[in-house]
C-alpha cells in the first residue's frame, strides 16, 4: 500500500498509476557510454510519461551535455517530435561558450527552450562566475528558467555560487537540481528567503528522510518534482514522494502545483 | 498479494548516517505495517558496529520475541580460524532454530582477507545446503569480489544488490544470466524499466522485491514494483514468491 495514511498513496497502489498528473522538471535522453538504458530515445520517453500521468518534461539530452559542438540539435529535434510534452534546456558548456548565438537560438525558439542548464562539476567551472552573466542577464529579463546540477560541498555549484546567482537575478526561475545533495538543510536555510529558488528532487529518493527535511525547512511549496529520466524512473521518485512522511497537501505542490505556476505560459 | 523485502536493517548508530536511521525493531516493524510490507530478511547492524554475535543474537531474540513467521533473520558470518561464530553444522542447526534465512559477509568491516582459505569451507557448505548468501556492496563486497566468488561457487545460492545509485545492469545482467542460484536484489535498481527488461531477459525469478530500508524509501521499490509492466505472476513472484522459494529450499539439517 506504500502508505496507509496516504489517499493518493492508496489510489495508486489499487490502480499502479497516480491520480495526478505530474510535472517533471529534470530529465536527459539518448545513450550515454556509461550506463546501459532499457530506454532513451523520445518516443521511450514520451511513452513513460503517459503510463505515468506525467503531462510535460523538461529536459537536456546527453548528446547536448556532452557534444558542445553538435549536441543540441538533438534537444531541437526531440521538442519538435512531442511539442505538446517536451520543452528542453539549452545547455551552458562553461568552456565554449557563444553567448550572442546561443541566447539567440533560445530567444527565438520560445517553443523549444525554456532556458538554459548548467552543470559547474562537470564543466569544472563556478557557475557564478562572471563569464555566464549575459545568460543569466537575459534570463533574469525574460523570467525564464536556469536547471543547476547543485551538491553540497561543491565549489562549482554549491549553495555559494547559487546564492550569487538568486541575489544578483532574482526574475530567474532558480531549479538546484539534486537540492544540494549532501548539504541540503545548509542550503535551504541559506536560499529559503528567496522567491526564485526551487528545490528539485533527483537524488533524493537514495537518502530516505531528505524530503522530509527539505520540506521542513523550505516549504513543500518550493520543490519540484524531476527524474533524471531515463536514469531513474518516474514511478521511483513518485514511491518516494507517497512513501515519505509528508501531507498529500504537500505531494499535490510537488507533482505539479508548483510546477504549474511556473510553467503557466509555456504550453 | 504477500510481500516480503529482502533488504531491511535496524540498529541505532552515532556514526553519522546521512539517511533517517532506524534505531529499533519496533521501529522496523511500525514502518512495514504503515507501508503494507509483510516482512522479509531482517539484518541487525549491531553485527557490523557492535559485535558479530551481538547483532545476531539481537536479530534472532527480535524475531523470536515478534513471532511474526514472514520476519526471517540475517546473520552475518566470520571465517572459522578464530572460532568466534557457530561454525559447521552447529551453525546451520542454530540458524533453522532461531529463524534465520540467510547470512552475509562484511569482510572489510570484520577486517580479514576474503579468499578460498578464509571462506571455502563455509561457502562450500552453504552452497551444498542451498542458504542464500547475501553479497552486497553497500556490505563493502565489491563488484569484483562477488565475480570472483560466483566464479569459485558456481551453484552458490546468492543475493546479489549492488547499491551504487547509478544504473547498474552492465554489473548485475553478466551474473543473472550466468548462475542459475543467482538472484538480483532490485533494492538499488531504479532505471526507468529496468524491472521490464531484465523479466524480458532472464525471467522474474531472478528478481527479489527489496527495499534497502531505512537507508532508502520503502516507497520507492514498492511503486516500482506495483507498476512494472509485467504479469500479475511475475509480480507475485518478485514480492515473495522467488524469495520463499529459496527459504524452502534451504537444507539446515544434517
Amino acid at each position: 500500500m506504500i502508505n496507509k495514511n496516504s489517499r493518493l498513496a492508496e489510489e495508486f497502489w489499487q490502480t499502479g498509476r497516480l491520480p495526478c498528473y505530474i510535472r517533471d522538471f529534470h530529465a536527459h535522453m539518448d545513450e550515454h557510454p556509461e550506463i546501459y538504458f532499457p530506454f532513451s530515445s523520445a518516443e521511450d520517453m514520451v511513452a513513460d510519461m503517459d503510463k505515468n500521468n506525467v503531462r510535460s518534461l523538461f529536459f537536456c539530452g546527453h548528446f547536448a551535455l556532452d557534444d558542445p559542438l553538435y549536441g543540441e540539435k538533438y534537444n531541437v529535434e526531440a521538442v519538435r517530435k512531442f511539442p505538446d510534452r517536451l520543452r528542453a534546456y539549452h545547455i551552458i558548456h562553461s568552456r565554449c561558450l557563444d553567448p550572442d548565438k546561443e541566447i539567440s537560438e533560445v530567444d527565438g525558439s520560445p517553443d523549444i527552450y525554456v532556458g538554459f542548464k548548467i552543470l559547474g562539476d562537470y564543466n569544472k567551472f563556478p557557475i557564478d562566475d562572471k563569464i555566464h552573466f549575459p545568460y543569466y542577464d537575459y534570463l533574469n529579463q525574460t523570467k525564464k528558467m536556469l536547471l543547476l546540477h547543485t551538491w553540497g560541498g561543491s565549489p562549482y555549484n554549491g549553495f555559494e555560487q547559487v546564492y550569487t546567482i538568486a541575489k544578483n537575478f532574482p526574475e530567474i526561475r532558480i531549479i538546484c537540481g539534486h537540492s544540494f545533495f549532501g548539504s541540503h538543510r545548509e542550503a535551504a536555510e541559506l536560499l529559503k528567503g528567496f522567491e526564485n529558488v526551487y528545490f528539485e528532487l533527483t537524488a533524493v529518493p537514495i537518502v530516505r528522510g531528505m524530503l522530509e527535511e527539505t520540506v521542513k525547512s523550505a516549504g513543500s511549496e518550493k520543490i519540484l518534482f524531476g527524474t533524471d529520466l531515463p536514469w531513474f524512473s518516474t514511478v521511483h521518485g513518485v514511491g518516494m514522494v507517497l512513501g515519505a512522511d509528508i501531507t498529500d497537501d504537500d505531494r499535490l505542490n510537488i507533482f505539479h502545483r508548483n510546477g504549474d505556476r511556473l510553467v503557466e505560459s509555456v504550453f | 498479494m504477500k510481500i516480503l523485502d529482502c533488504n531491511l536493517n535496524f540498529g541505532a548508530t552515532n556514526n553519522g548516517q546521512p539517511y533517517k536511521n532506524c534505531d529499533t525493531f519496533e521501529e522496523l516493524t511500525a514502518e512495514l505495517d504503515r507501508c503494507g510490507i509483510d516482512g522479509g530478511l531482517i539484518r541487525c547492524t549491531y553485527s557490523d558496529t557492535v559485535g558479530v554475535n551481538y547483532g545476531n543474537n539481537f536479530a534472532a531474540e527480535k524475531i523470536r520475541e515478534s513471532g511474526n513467521l514472514n520476519y526471517y533473520g540475517v546473520w552475518a558470518v566470520l571465517p572459522p580460524f578464530t572460532g568466534e561464530t557457530p561454525g559447521g553444522a552447529e551453525l546451520f542447526r542454530s540458524m533453522k532454530e532461531n529463524r534465520i534465512g540467510a547470512v552475509y559477509i562484511n569482510p572489510a568491516t570484520h577486517r580479514y582477507v576474503p579468499s578460498l582459505l578464509t571462506l571455502g569451507r563455509l561457502f562450500n557448505d552453504l552452497s551444498e545446503r542451498k542458504i542464500p548468501v547475501i553479497l552486497n556492496t553497500d556490505r563493502n563486497v565489491s563488484m569484483e569480489l562477488i565475480y570472483k566468488i560466483l566464479a569459485a561457487f558456481p551453484d552458490l545460492t546468492a543475493i546479489v544488490g549492488d547499491s551504487d545509485c547509478w544504473p547498474n545492469a552492465r554489473k548485475l545482467y553478466p551474473l543473472a544470466y550466468s548462475y542459475k542460484n543467482v538472484r538480483l536484489d532490485l533494492s538499488y535498481v531504479m532505471d526507468a524499466g529496468g524491472i521490464e527488461d531484465m523479466t524480458s531477459r532472464f525471467g522474474a525469478e531472478k528478481l527479489l522485491f527489496g527495499s534497502a530500508f531505512p537507508n532508502r524509501y520503502t516507497g520507492s521499490m514498492l511503486a516500482v514494483t506495483r507498476s512494472a509492466d509485467i504479469s500479475e505472476e511475475e509480480r507475485e513472484m518478485i514480492f515473495s514468491g522467488n524469495l520463499l522459494k529459496m527459504l524452502r529450499e534451504a537444507e539446515f539439517d544434517d
